[in-house]
């Protein structure tokens, strides 16, 4: 497994950023609290909101608006779980309201991504042969449609799983699902996403 | 085929190191594709990213609505105003048109009981002093002039 971004820059950052609130950054000022925290998590964020949504725009407005509800409410963040699993969590449930509210807007036109040839474009060319790429494109592609047709639930506990490389406690503080539910959707999702992956085989 | 795919998820899932042989290269297999998957959605969100300079710069739909709801708060107040008003003024206009219909009605009803118009009424009383009693010597007399003509 690759080593996590938003662990990575967490280690680099004070302990507010990656655990609980501790008393030494409750006196930090809030904005600076607030600046690292979004400087840690904004990308991660935004990266579950496009994977999720499919639609750059309505990520990148919801980013801002997680980031908003963060900033109003980090004086009265009790610390109960992580900040990084808090702000997902806002995150969730403002992506869970999009889709809801969207469902309604059949009207609009909504971009839903990249095709799944442009996908296996997003991939480091230099460290493959051809071979190796055109393999690795098929899997991706795979995967992507797979995951294009879960249900809502199973797509974000398997995002979260992943592509944020979450654990099941984590993903079910982040969604509000209790471990086992969490547990349920995300073999479901694989056993799809798997099912997918020998197809294209 | 792996024969314990429940098991296989199981290792994936909870991310356990251990795994038994017949899972470990199917186990392999599923993790790398799954890796090229994140590997993939990690480049395209990092394409498409912008950081957001300043939080109190976001546009927020709350901000961006502001203007919008009350205007459209003003918008259902007027309506709320007008629209009884003008449902009074519906009704008014009604009842004297239904007053106005029932009035021609009324005059109509009385021209036609009448048998001749009021110009007419000296006429008809000099052609009633005129008429003879029995109808019957008219019906008589109509032959004999027919008669006289020709």
């Amino acid at each position: 497994m690759m080593p996590r971004t938003a662990v990575t820059a967490a280690a680099a950052m004070p302990n507010v950023l990656s655990g609980p609130v501790r008393p030494a950054a409750k006196e930090r000022a809030p904005t600076q609290n607030f600046d690292l925290l979004m400087h840690t998590h904004q990308r991660r964020v935004f990266r579950f909101l496009l994977a999720s949504l499919r639609d750059r725009d309505a990520a990148e407005t919801l980013t801002q608006e997680t980031f908003l509800k963060v900033f109003k409410s980090l004086s009265t963040f009790r610390g109960e779980a992580a900040v990084g699993t808090w702000v997902m969590q806002i995150a969730v449930n403002l992506m869970r309201d999009h889709l809801r509210n969207r469902r309604w807007q059949f009207w609009k036109q909504i971009s839903l991504g990249p095709e799944v040839t442009e996908l296996g474009g997003l991939l480091p060319q230099d460290a493959m042969t051809p071979e190796q790429m055109t393999s690795a494109k098929e899997q991706v592609q795979a995967v992507w449609r797979a995951a294009n047709q879960l249900s809502e639930r199973q797509r974000t506990v398997f995002l979260l799983r992943f592509v944020e490389e979450m654990d099941l406690l984590e993903i079910a503080a982040a969604t509000g699902m209790k471990h086992g539910t969490v547990k349920v959707h995300l073999f479901r999702a694989l056993h799809a996403v798997r099912k997918r992956l020998e197809e294209s085989r | 085929m792996n024969r314990c795919p429940t098991h296989l998820l199981d290792h994936i899932i909870e991310g356990t190191p251990e795994a038994c042989d017949l899972c470990r290269p199917q186990a392999a297999r599923l993790n790398a594709s799954l890796e090229l998957f994140r590997n993939a959605m990690d480049r395209w969100s990092a394409r498409e990213f912008r950081p957001s300079p300043d939080p109190a710069t976001f546009p927020t739909p709350h901000r961006a609505l502001h203007w919008a709801r009350w205007a459209v708060a003003f918008a259902v107040l007027v309506m709320a105003a007008i629209i009884p008003i003008y449902r009074h003024e519906q009704a008014q206009r009604r009842l004297a048109d239904s007053r106005a219909d029932a009035e021609l009605l009324q005059q109509v009803e009385t021209d036609l009981s009448q048998d001749v118009s009021p110009s007419m009424e000296p006429l008809l009383k000099m052609a009633a002093w005129d008429a003879p009693s029995n109808p019957a010597a008219v019906t008589q007399s109509e032959p004999d002039k027919a008669g006289r003509k020709h």
